[in-house]
């Protein structure tokens, strides 16, 4: 196997994890497809050092490396391909039926799911608390205003409809994490 | 079998196609543009700085700020009644420079805390690059530690950084212990037994960097018994290079690649990292080569290497200057080498360890002018002229010696430059009006475009659109990015090659339709290396999404009509205090009104984000936090209004959210470790390329090392104590907050010995792990632990239910094979001991 085979086989045996990371994380499939696309074009110009590591440090490295693409993306709200362009690397485009597939297995379908049964499990009270302050960023005196109600109850409704909402979110986080 | 993802499987083709480019061709490129290195920076700084004052004076400042108590280790804190000097009175190499001494103290938990400094007047502080003699705060640089069985308290190499290397300082000290008999430093010099101080505290100052001096020290303790303690140490074979700086190693073992003989070894030469030469990325390196060690008594390469070469080998040279190299790997049987023909004979080294040897010459030495004569144990006597015996890596196939390439030095960085993001489609390129921030001060300008994005090396195709912006402020005319101590970088005409960055942000229009915004929150500071910098105004930039009307920004006071230009780009400026709000657009699209949370903004970052472990920055900076959320949000960065954070110092800009991220997917070795390290190297000056960082305050005050290493970790409950040997220091850390988190930051990167942790269980047991890092190289291994490798790779493969069949295939179809080839080394090893060096 020459370098190029050994560089293809870590795309195969890594991409998928790679880009269900990413898009765990950006919650888009466009913008983590080109991060993976840069991350792995950050890969082979550093194959020579990744040719030298074995197969655990290989991909700490290549997640260390997703992670750090994915902390400048989110510094510059612009995903940088400087590393793909120079290796002239076309990036796909994804067709509805790529991005269904990809958000399943990132888990994201069951995400939103998930978060709309939780939401539709708590009371009406609360989930419009929580449409008041999340969603519209409106501050609690106004939220308190609108549902007239003090405002430290309307406090206790967000408090109580986002802990709901977290420990709903925490398992697929975890899986998330588990899989990548 | 599960279904397969089209785009994951276009992207792979392309990504071989661009695979078979770089690693199969021999195409000629140039590397990187290198960056300059700490010396070359300091240098740049202090010129005219020495020109202006040809005499060293001395005159005293202001003393430096102390750490808060809150960063600190609650009990690894100084008492300040505790504190003495030890009297130790060491003089600088230089002479008239203040002496050196050691300051001794007690911690609350019965910890010694020691601090390096100089004496001037009575008290305790460091002369800066400025000349400048600043008092030293309790707890600033402050080591503390227990006492350990059989070994000394503490024991450190501090490095202060120079004018030149020459005029850096590594400082060796320690405290071995009440009753230590003896302590004897080793450097460049040779050997020193240091004068002793209270509880056996000792200090040895040597001219350059750790690296340069590797020093050791050897402490005989009262019952006898003898302890080394060595400082960047590596345990490469090294020869050095012919202009000094970083040294050359040379690194192999057997060959166990498919198709290669059961008597084939493997060796490669490459330059060392160090402050000289600090990026992985520009590192020169050399073919790795093999050959038959029971058939030929060595094999060897005698090559000049030029700047450009090896492009698309996997072993470029980069734009490094040109080198003649002899290197390869002999048998057991040769008992001497001697190279001839560039000056006067020399003897090289054979490392008995896999049989390396390495000779660098300068680069005009033509390697058809060398000999190297081989003394074998019996007696006779092999000369050879040219590369001979070698079989390439991979194929092994004879190596077939190509021409001497002529010299040639490197082309300047200025020369060499980096693609645009694509040149503006014509009459798509716009300059808004300036936007005044609500506290004044220099207006914002927004430049925005589309553009054809195409790959290198294609000119056909349809490409890509994307929309592109960029901003500054206008000085002179032109449109600039203000930097924090150092002039403005000019924003050039979207679409030249530049060697600097250009600061464009591009988006596809893929990626900008479905109702998908771009946008992030970047807060500007008065003074970015402050302990808790103020925040002056927040910018909000991006795109959004197109065809959009109507945009708002919700989440910073009222919702606010956002100027979108004809590029759908954006820019706003909010008063500072909106730094971690949790923004979003609302607009309205093909008659609809949308107000879904920003999904390109913050909104993933985990806003809020509270460190639970803490550690002072060893600039007097913002401190860092270290937080996780759930399982998979760890961050680090620096703690602002009580938030993890990302300052970027030099941009001086800070933006909510970590700016780094510790997935949980450290390096590690062991099975199961006690606590799951990472250690990542922060680089300065990210994201500003091709200019060079200037010096901090920090930097010129207190002769700190530009970049950090940042060790992050999570423990397991159990963990009591985590102990952080480095080059620099030894630091005992307790796991803090719900989820058991250590983080402690040095300045510089450490570029050679990798950390190490020893972990306090609270059973009693210790438990000792390297910490490896981003850019750490695992030991090498017999063939004996790489057969044991394949046999856990291949069970763990199997039992991972995560894994579908054919990935499961895809991972262990070469597996037998491997173990096969390393079964057949290990067989000609045991048959023929003696005959191969030993790994």
């Amino acid at each position: 196997m020459d370098d190029a085979d050994a560089f293809s086989e870590l795309y195969q045996r890594e991409g998928e994890a790679v880009l269900v990371f990413l898009t765990r994380r950006t919650l888009d499939v466009e913008v983590a497809l080109e991060l993976t696309a840069e991350t792995f074009a950050i890969a082979l110009t550093s194959w020579r050092k990744l040719s030298g590591l074995a197969d655990e440090q290989r991909r700490a490295w290549l997640f260390t490396v997703a992670a750090r693409r994915f902390g400048r993306y989110l510094r510059r709200a612009s995903v940088e391909r400087r590393l793909v362009a120079r290796l002239g690397i076309a990036i796909p485009c994804a067709g509805a039926d790529d991005i269904a597939l990809i958000e399943q297995r990132a888990g994201l379908g069951e995400l939103r799911t998930a978060v709309g049964r939780e939401l539709s499990l708590l009371s009406s009270e609360q989930q419009r608390a929580l449409h008041l302050r999340v969603v519209e960023e409106r501050p609690y005196d106004e939220v308190a205003a609108t549902l007239g109600v003090s405002e430290q109850a309307a406090r206790a409704r967000v408090s109580r409809g986002l802990r709901a909402l977290a420990r709903t979110l925490e398992p697929y986080r975890a899986a998330g994490e588990g899989s990548s | 079998m599960s279904e397969r993802i089209r785009v994951l499987d276009e992207l792979g083709i392309e990504l071989d196609r661009a695979a078979r480019r770089r690693l199969a061709s021999r195409r000629r490129r140039v590397g990187a543009p290198r960056r300059l290195s700490l010396a070359a920076m300091i240098v740049v700084l202090l010129v005219l700085a020495a020109a202006a004052a040809a005499a060293v004076f001395i005159s005293s400042g202001s003393p430096l700020p102390a750490p808060r108590a809150q960063d600190l280790e609650s009990g690894g804190i100084p008492l300040p009644s505790t504190v003495h000097l030890a009297g130790l009175d060491v003089a600088d190499p230089e002479a008239g420079a203040p002496r050196w001494d050691l300051r001794l103290s007690r911690s609350s938990s019965g910890e010694t805390c020691t601090a390096v400094g100089q004496v001037l007047d009575g008290q305790f502080g460091i002369v800066g690059l400025d000349h400048v003699f600043r008092v030293l705060p309790l707890g600033g640089v402050d080591v503390c530690g227990f006492a350990a069985p059989g070994g000394p308290v503490l024991a450190g190499a501090r490095v202060f950084s120079g004018s030149s290397p020459m005029e850096a300082r590594t400082v060796v000290n320690g405290v071995a212990g009440a009753g230590t008999r003896s302590v004897t430093a080793y450097g460049p010099e040779g050997a020193r037994e240091l004068p002793l101080g209270p509880d056996g505290s000792f200090l040895a100052v040597y001219r350059g960097y750790v690296e340069d001096i590797r020093p050791r020290v050897v402490i005989v303790t009262g019952r006898g018994t003898t302890r080394t303690v060595s400082f960047a140490q590596s345990s490469a074979f090294e020869a050095p290079d012919p202009q000094g700086g970083a040294p050359w190693q040379i690194s192999g073992g057997p060959d166990i690649e498919p198709g290669a003989y059961p008597d084939e070894n493997c060796v490669q030469a490459n330059r060392v990292m160090d402050h000289s030469n600090p990026f992985f990325g520009d590192t020169a390196e050399a073919p790795e080569i093999c050959g038959r060690l029971a058939t030929s008594p060595l094999f060897v390469m005698m090559r000049r290497f030029v700047p450009g070469d090896g492009e698309g080998s996997g072993f470029p040279w980069g734009n490094n200057p040109a080198r003649t190299l002899i290197y390869g790997a002999a048998a057991p049987r040769v008992s001497s080498l001697t190279l001839t023909g560039a000056g006067p004979a020399r003897t090289l080294q054979i490392d008995r360890r896999g049989g390396g040897f390495l000779a660098v010459l300068d680069g005009h030495v033509d390697p058809q002018s060398l000999s190297l004569t081989a003394h074998l144990s019996g007696g006779a006597v092999v000369t050879y002229t040219r590369s001979a015996n070698a079989l390439a890596w991979r194929t092994n196939q004879p190596i077939v010696q190509p021409p001497v390439p002529a010299y040639r030095e490197p082309v300047p960085a200025a020369q060499i430059t980096t693609p645009s993001e694509g040149t503006p489609i014509t009459g798509t390129l716009t300059q808004d009006a300036p936007v005044r921030g609500p506290a004044g001060g220099q207006p914002w300008v927004l430049r925005s475009w589309r553009s054809i994005y195409r790959s290198s090396g294609s000119v056909s195709g349809p490409g890509v659109l994307q929309y592109c912006f960029q901003f500054g402020v206008i000085e002179n005319g032109a449109l600039v990015l203000p930097r924090t101590g150092a002039a403005p970088i000019t924003l050039n005409t979207p679409g030249h090659p530049t060697n600097e960055s250009n600061e464009e942000r591009c988006n596809s229009a893929q990626i900008l339709t479905h109702r998908t915004s771009q946008f992030s929150v970047e807060s500007y500071l008065a003074d970015p290396y402050a302990y808790s910098p103020t925040i002056l105004y927040t910018i909000v930039s991006g795109q959004a999404p197109l065809g959009s009307t109507h945009v708002l920004l919700i989440g910073a006071g009222a919702p606010r009509p956002l100027a979108v230009d004809a590029n759908d780009a954006f820019l706003i400026v909010l008063p500072g205090r909106y730094w971690a709000n949790r923004m979003h657009l609302a607009y309205t699209l093909d008659g609809r009104t949308h107000g879904i949370p920003g999904r390109g903004g913050i909104s993933q970052r985990g806003p809020g984000l509270r460190p639970e472990a803490r550690a002072p920055d060893p600039d007097g900076g913002a401190p860092w936090g270290f937080a996780e959320r759930g399982s998979s949000f760890n961050g680090f960065g620096r703690i602002v209004e009580g938030r993890i954070a990302g300052i970027e110092e030099a941009r001086g800009t800070v933006t909510d959210g970590p700016g780094n991220f510790s997935e949980g997917t450290g390096l590690r070795l062991g099975v199961s470790p006690q606590v799951q390290f990472q250690q990542q190297p922060e680089e300065e000056n990210e994201g500003i390329a091709g200019h060079v960082a200037p010096l901090t305050r920090a930097q010129i005050q207190r002769r700190t090392l530009p970049g950090r290493t940042i060790i992050t970790g999570i423990a397991e409950p159990d963990v009591v104590s985590v102990t952080i040997t480095t080059p620099e220091d030894v630091r005992t850390l307790r796991p803090s907050g719900v989820h058991h988190l250590i983080i402690a930051v040095y300045a510089g990167v450490f570029h050679q010995a990798s950390p190490t942790a020893t972990i306090l269980l609270n059973d009693g047991r210790t438990v000792t792990e390297p910490i490896l890092g981003f850019e750490s190289r695992l030991p090498s291994r017999t063939p004996e632990q790489q057969l044991q490798d394949v046999h856990r790779q291949q069970t763990a493969v199997e039992h991972d239910p995560q894994l579908t069949l054919a990935q499961r295939r895809s991972l262990t179809e070469g597996l037998p094979a491997w173990a096969r080839i390393i079964r057949l080394r290990i067989a000609f090893e045991r048959s023929h001991r003696g005959l191969l060096p030993v790994p």
